[in-house]
């Protein structure tokens, strides 16, 4: 009987045993089939905030300085009507132009080409190429929209391209129209402290390209609400704040919590396919 | 025969706990949570026989730090789970749109009421009591007593026994 009794005792161990061996296999099997080993971390950034310098060639309270060159002979020559002149940076001793050729929006220099035609001089209107001893003039286009008064826009013009001779010179609209838009810092400072009214005026969504984040899309704004001052609207895409991307929530976040400490402001935005520059002043 | 039963039973729940990888649990919620854009940073995790503690602990979402946590508990008996939260700091910029503070929370999950998860809870805004029914996927909390209401009043509807929150998942 005793005997007995002992092998149901050992049986019973045997089987306790077998339990726990079983399951500490089952959990090994399911730890290493679907659970990983390590954690997931927040990795603060700590690149920095880039330098940020906002150059201006030309100064806001007066239009860009219309150079008097020497007069060139100018001879009707040529077609560069696949060259559209979008924009003139002239600071009185160098230019810069931007330009679209091909579809591709390039920036060039006096005396860097295009096509075989090197920019020779600009005005404050157009640009004036040379090739092979002859010069075109390339005007600026002019754009059917009134820029945003609200703010300093630099942007594209609508208008098709057109390429004249030098002989036709008829000046055209500037290629910035720049305005300087004064926010009030007792605004800023009650939105800045205050996130819930922010999302009462303004909505804003992600945008995605390629599965990452490429800026927040506008998608309302209240009527009269300092947001539609900004120069702002529905369908604008933020790209960057002070040259910082925003491609992810917590730049975005970082320029709202860092509003109160800064006296300019810069937005980029994209508005249909173009890009536009935003620039504030907080007073 | 019963007694061997209820002996192999008891040996088999103690066994689950004894090895469960509560760690790597953990991390396989972290790693769901993540893709929901949630991310949970902790000092120090704690592995007992049924708990698992995370100490410091800061929340995370979309990259932004929301709020900060003294003591975050996780207790597991398999039919009977609790998630106890310890001094939850939300973070300043979003004071104005949640309790700025909530002292203690407990969320609880039973075999007992399968469709339904507890939650109580003690903070700036007084103290709550309430729940998540899961099969109407409704959260509906009480405020028994109200302190620092006023950020939080928007979303807080007026009942006939005081404020409460409710809403659908």
């Amino acid at each position: 009987m005793k005997q007995i009794s002992k092998m149901l005792s050992f049986k019973t161990v045997l089987t306790t045993l077998f339990i726990l061996v079983a399951v500490k296999l089952v959990w090994s099997i399911v730890s290493l089939l679907w659970l990983p080993v390590v954690g997931v971390d927040h990795q603060e950034e700590h690149t920095g905030k880039p330098l940020f310098y906002r150059v201006k060639l030309t100064p806001n309270e007066a239009p860009a300085p219309v150079k008097k060159k020497t007069p060139v002979k100018k001879r009707s020559s040529g077609n560069i009507k696949n060259i559209k002149l979008i924009g003139i940076y002239d600071s009185g001793e160098d230019a810069v132009v931007v330009l679209i050729y091909k579809g591709k929006t390039k920036v060039i220099t006096i005396g860097e080409s295009v096509n075989g035609f090197t920019l020779d001089h600009t005005t404050a209107t157009e640009a004036v190429f040379s090739k092979n001893h002859k010069y075109y003039t390339v005007k600026l286009t002019k754009n059917k929209r009134k820029i945003e008064k609200m703010a300093t826009v630099t942007e594209a013009k609508d208008e098709a391209p057109t390429a004249t001779d030098t002989n036709d010179e008829t000046p055209e609209g500037n290629a910035t129209e720049q305005q300087h838009r004064v926010l009030k810092r007792s605004e800023v400072d009650m939105f800045a402290d205050n996130l819930s009214e922010v999302y009462k005026n303004i909505g804003i969504r992600e945008v995605k390209k390629d599965g990452k984040l490429a800026g927040f899309r506008v998608t309302f704004i209240r009527r009269d609400s300092a947001f539609a001052k900004l120069g702002l609207r529905r369908g604008d895409v933020l790209k960057s704040i002070n040259g910082e991307a925003l491609d992810n929530y917590a730049t975005a976040y970082r320029a709202y919590q860092n509003i109160q400490d800064t006296d300019m402001m810069t937005l980029k935005i994209e508005r249909g396919n173009k890009e536009m520059e935003l620039e504030y002043e907080i007073d | 025969m019963v007694k061997k039963i209820l002996l192999y039973t008891f040996v088999i729940w103690g066994a689950l706990l004894l090895f469960m990888p509560k760690k790597n649990l953990y991390f396989k919620a972290e790693s769901i949570l993540e893709s929901q854009g949630v991310v949970l940073n902790e000092a120090s995790i704690e592995e007992g026989f049924a708990t698992l503690e995370l100490r410091d602990v800061t929340l995370y979402a979309k990259g932004i730090q929301v709020a900060h946590a003294d003591e975050v508990s996780f207790l597991t008996l398999l039919a009977y789970n609790q998630l106890k939260v310890s001094q939850l700091q939300i973070d300043k910029g979003f004071q104005n749109m949640f309790p700025k503070e909530i002292t203690d929370a407990t969320v609880v999950y039973s075999v007992i009421s399968p469709l339904r998860i507890a939650i109580d809870a003690v903070g700036s805004f007084g103290t709550l009591k309430g729940y998540v029914d899961l099969k109407e996927r409704k959260v509906h909390l009480d405020l028994l007593e109200t302190k620092e209401i006023k950020s939080i009043q928007r979303y807080l509807k007026k009942g006939e026994e005081g404020w409460f929150y409710e809403t659908d998942f």
